[in-house]
């Protein structure tokens, strides 16, 4: 068992063996937790089985139909908490008795105290507010707070709502209050913006029913989410993640097992000798397995075992860390013992076997195994990966996605590069010897160079581009922002606001934008017919203008951020502008006219210019721009953005005092969150790419052990031809140019080809280019450097 | 003996290497002279130092005693460069095994010493060697795409290319059959008195060594005529 070590082969076939456990265990405890996450906030994140959500109070007649079923109701909206002087913006939910159906809320009797479930919300009188609320507040809970007319007593502190769901409402301190409180509060008013919820628990059976039974009535605001569609649409997000991630490490894993292919071919080699020799002497078969197959699946142990050990502490570490109580799945270490077995039984034994399996004779004479052997060893290696990936992928949905894209780059990457290599061997013919030789060193093992290229090129690109986007492609971009670029945005400003909103802006010397009016509305027909039947090609952004409430506006003047593209500017009442993509996602043309179905009356206007849109202007956008006068008869609220140096961010406290039905977004808070998510999906991709870049080295140093007899032949020739030293130091060096400059240079371009997109959207077309962009030349330095210094390879001498 | 200058000369040339029992003498005592044109043909049992003495006379080797003179310049001291410089220059070899390289074809194989000592119109002077030897059609062939006998044949235009004053034979017909190492050892003599290149070969076969103009046995170390 010990003996195996001594062999260089041996050694880093183990470290392969290592980083594919660490790869695969890790990845197995990563399945599981975000799953036991997942179905832990699946439960609760809906907090009912059906909701109808609407922009407005339902029909009378639809809670008619609920009147029998479990359910409750909340309002959500955003409003001001007032005490004497102190005033508090804070997300608002209103709810009725009965809430929560599902989970539990954490509350705790005041600020810092020991958390604690409760199944009900608020008395009525009564306002739970978040801790940050309290601290802004500077209030206890025992003390009194104003919603609007309504005195509330502060009566717990919210830790955690069970369906508490992200979005702009999340981003002000969240209170809630009882419903029956809502009315006499007074704050929500015609033209307000709030949610309505009717949560309700039913089985599945029920839930089907009371769909078909809603569906009909359901007004353009209106929609119905079950825990149905929920699943499926919050599950894609979570499935493309772990089939990114099931991707990078099935790269990982192939890359080790190319290493244990290629140091198992070696070793089998190196022990022809001492198979002849036992099979002289008369070693049974099972005897040679024993000592020289069993010896090294017994050796391997130490590397796999210690590959699961990091990656369990890695993952009790990460788990600790994400807190929720979440239990460490115990059979992911177990399953990740199958891992390593499964690479050693396809990659190593059949290897092994096919050349130890030889007669006496071959082996003395070192013959190559026989084809019928060669085959099998290569089906058996082939397969191998399907059981991995099943393995990783846990279901067979998610197993032939994982294959095909695995499949893809594992063999299409080496054969798009495959033309390259050839070329490039075509070429060397004219080359200086030291560069010729380098050049066919690769080009002529081609089934080592391609993957090792292809891997190489995966990992710097990668590591590069993970770097680059994590510290600092944001922070360029906002370089670029003019200085007094809007950093927050108003909404829901009403018209008698608009004034006084205007003197504030001056009195604080704000640079402000327009002003621009909204309604809420559904875009209902085109050219008179149903938008579903009208519209036949649903793209994303189309699809996503069916299903909502869009903010439509109208202006007098083309935006500085929209540029016409085709037809004309709007002239008279009853025309409408389109942003230009989304007229193309929904097939909207010139002259078609559409309808919209908003609060009042619908809304008719003919297209009559495409616009292209900014939409990092940092200045309210529309789809949609009609003619001054179309809005008239809606009910209406208005939006801009502004910009307030920083040091004056306090007065923002007066204007929310002043007009306490607005919401205010500050836009570098949200960049900071962006800027820290980005960071760590980068933090997260560097590291998939140091663990691919590491697998690369192995297979690197394996393809090297694999051909370092030949290495030695070649240059003892070279030597006794009348070579220099210089010029097999020459060779080693520029082979690693030319192998690893090769990957940095396609890593630089799929580098900027990422970027390039990026630079059309972002940076005004100019492409962000980065220092990081040296890094794959920073690893080719060292690379090349290494192998200049080392001494060449040489025959032993005698 | 011969009058003309000695293209290499082993003067009481000896090897001797620390084994685990103690010091083990390779060689003892060796004296030779090759001239131009000549062919000597050394043979010897296995383990009578035949490799050792080639690896001493072609300056792969150091001795531990005497000296080996290539012309007049000493070729047993010297740096590993310097007398591969040397050795690049004035000679050729021939291997039992080939000794091709396996990444470059027949053509870049015949180059490859020319471009080493940077001479000139090297692929010229390689695709004539080829011709040679009767393997003008095959330039761009691989080794793996090659026979046994042409392979040998493909080192044979290689060592000639440089026009060597002295060409190192070791076992060139031992791995191939009958007809091919008749064909080789022709070849390798023809192109030898063709050139004026001294020969020395090294060999089991005692009719390939009679058919050098001189034979050398060597016993334990020491030489016999």
């Amino acid at each position: 068992m010990f003996k195996a070590w001594r062999s260089p082969a041996f050694r880093v076939q183990a470290l392969a063996v290592l980083v594919a456990a660490f790869a695969m265990t890790a990845m197995l405890i990563l399945r599981d937790t975000v799953d036991q996450r997942f179905n832990q906030r699946t439960a609760v994140a809906l907090g009912a089985d059906l909701i109808l959500e609407g922009t407005r109070f339902p029909e009378p007649e639809q809670l008619e139909q609920l009147a029998d079923t479990r359910h409750t109701e909340s309002v959500k909206f955003s409003s001001v908490l007032v005490n004497d002087e102190s005033f508090l913006l804070a997300s608002i939910r209103a709810v009725s008795a009965g809430f929560p159906l599902y989970g539990e809320i954490q509350i705790s009797d005041s600020r810092f105290a020991e958390p604690y479930p409760v199944d009900h919300g608020p008395e009525p009188g009564h306002v739970w507010i978040a801790g940050t609320g309290l601290d802004r507040l500077g209030l206890q809970t025992g003390e009194f707070i104003t919603l609007g007319e309504r005195s509330l007593l502060i009566d717990k502190v919210i830790v955690q709502e069970p369906d508490q769901q992200a979005g702009f409402y999340s981003m002000n301190p969240r209170a809630l209050i009882h419903l029956d409180d809502l009315q006499s509060a007074g704050v929500l008013g015609e033209g307000s913006r709030y949610r309505h919820n009717v949560l309700v628990a039913v089985d599945d059976a029920a839930r089907q029913q009371l769909e078909t039974r809603l569906t009909p009535g359901l007004r353009p605001d209106q929609e119905l989410e079950t825990v149905a569609n929920t699943e499926l649409r919050s599950r894609g997000p979570v499935e493309q993640l772990f089939l990114w991630s099931q991707l990078a490490v099935m790269l990982v894993v192939l890359l080790c097992a190319a290493a244990i292919y290629l140091t198992s071919s070696h070793r089998a080699r190196h022990q022809q000798t001492l198979c002849a020799v036992m099979k002289t002497v008369g070693a049974s078969q099972a005897t040679i397995v024993r000592r020289l197959l069993g010896g090294d699946a017994l050796a391997l142990l130490i590397p796999t075992l210690a590959g699961i050990a990091l990656a369990s502490a890695l993952g009790i570490y990460l788990i600790a860390l994400m807190g929720g109580g979440m239990a460490f799945p115990v059979t992911a270490p177990v399953l990740g013992l199958i891992g390593p077995v499964l690479l050693w039984l396809g990659f190593a034994a059949p290897t092994l076997w096919a050349h130890l399996g030889l007669p006496a004779t071959a082996l003395l004479q070192q013959r190559d195994s026989q084809p019928g052997r060669q085959r099998w060893t290569l089906l058996i290696a082939l397969l191998t990966p399907i059981p991995i990936a099943a393995l990783m992928s846990g279901s067979l949905a998610s197993l032939w996605p994982l294959l095909l894209l695995t499949f893809a780059i594992a063999v299409g990457l080496p054969l798009l590069l495959w033309p390259l290599v050839s070329l490039l061997d075509r070429a060397s013919g004219r080359m200086p010897l030291a560069a010729r030789l380098a050049l066919r060193r690769l080009s002529r093992r081609k089934a080592t160079t391609l993957p090792l290229l292809a891997a190489l090129v995966v990992s710097l690109a990668v590591l590069s581009m993970s770097i680059q986007t994590g510290r600092q492609l944001l922070s360029d971009w906002r370089s670029t922002l003019p200085e007094n670029a809007p950093n927050y945005f108003v909404i829901n400003l009403f018209d008698q606001d608009l004034a006084p909103f205007n003197d504030w802006l001056a009195q604080h010397n704000s640079d402000s934008r327009p002003l621009y009016p909204v309604v809420r509305a559904r875009l209902t027909a085109i050219n008179g017919e149903p938008v579903r039947e009208a519209v036949t090609k649903e793209e994303d952004r189309g699809d996503r203008a069916l299903n909502r409430d869009l903010s439509l506006t109208e202006a007098d003047a083309l935006p500085d951020s929209n540029v016409m593209l085709e037809g004309r500017w709007i002239e008279r009442p009853g025309e409408v502008t389109v942003e230009s993509e989304l007229a193309e996602s929904l097939g909207l043309k010139l002259g078609d006219q559409l309808t919209f179905t908003g609060a009042a009356t619908p809304i008719e206007a003919e297209i009559v210019g495409l616009r292209e849109v900014d939409w990092e202007s940092f200045a309210p956008n529309f789809y949609f721009m009609f003619s001054p006068g179309t809005l008239d008869a809606q009910s209406r609220t208005w939006i801009t953005s502004f910009y307030l140096a920083p040091e004056k961010s306090k007065a923002l406290g007066s204007l929310v005092q002043q007009f306490p039905q607005i919401s205010l977004l500050d836009v570098n808070a949200i960049l900071a969150t962006l800027e820290e998510i980005v960071a760590q999906a980068s933090r997260a991709a560097f590291f998939v790419g140091l663990l691919l870049m590491l697998a690369a080295l192995l297979v690197l140093a394996a393809a090297l052990l694999a051909s370092a007899d030949q290495m030695r032949k070649d240059n003892h020739l070279l030597v006794v031809i009348g070579a220099r030293q210089s010029l097999l130091r020459r060779t080693a060096a520029l082979q690693a140019l030319f192998l690893i400059g090769g990957a940095a240079l396609l890593a630089n371009l799929i580098h900027v080809a990422a970027l390039f997109p990026l630079g059309q959207k972002l940076f005004d077309g100019e492409l962000p280019l980065s220092l990081w962009l040296l890094l794959p030349w920073g690893v080719t330095g060292l690379l090349v450097l290494t192998a200049r210094l080392a001494p060449p390879l040489r025959p032993a001498s005698r | 003996m011969n009058t003309k200058s000695p293209v290499l000369s082993a003067r009481n040339l000896g090897k001797r290497v620390q084994g685990p029992e103690g010091g083990l003498d390779l060689l003892q005592d060796i004296t030779l002279e090759v001239n131009a044109g000549d062919s000597l043909a050394i043979t010897g049992p296995s383990g009578s130092g035949k490799s050792t003495l080639l690896s001493l006379l072609a300056g792969l080797d150091v001795p531990t005693s005497g000296e080996v003179l290539l012309g007049d310049t000493s070729f047993s001291s010297g740096s590993e460069d310097q007398r591969a410089r040397l050795r690049g220059e004035q000679c050729g070899f021939v291997f039992q095994h080939f000794q091709l390289v396996a990444d470059l074809t027949a053509q870049e194989n015949v180059m490859l010493p020319l471009e080493i000592l940077g001479r000139g119109k090297a692929r010229d002077t390689a695709r004539h060697w080829l011709d040679q030897v009767g393997l003008g059609k095959r330039c761009h062939h691989f080794p793996a795409q090659l026979s046994g006998g042409e392979q040998q044949r493909v080192a044979l235009a290689r060592a000639f290319a440089v026009a060597p004053s002295l060409l190192f034979a070791d076992e060139p017909t031992g791995s191939l059959d009958y007809a091919n190492g008749e064909h080789v050892a022709d070849l390798l003599f023809s192109l030898n008195q063709e050139q004026g290149t001294a020969l020395v070969l090294v060999t089991h076969d005692q009719t390939l060594a009679r058919r050098c103009s001189r034979a050398m046995s060597l016993v334990e170390g020491r030489l016999g005529v």
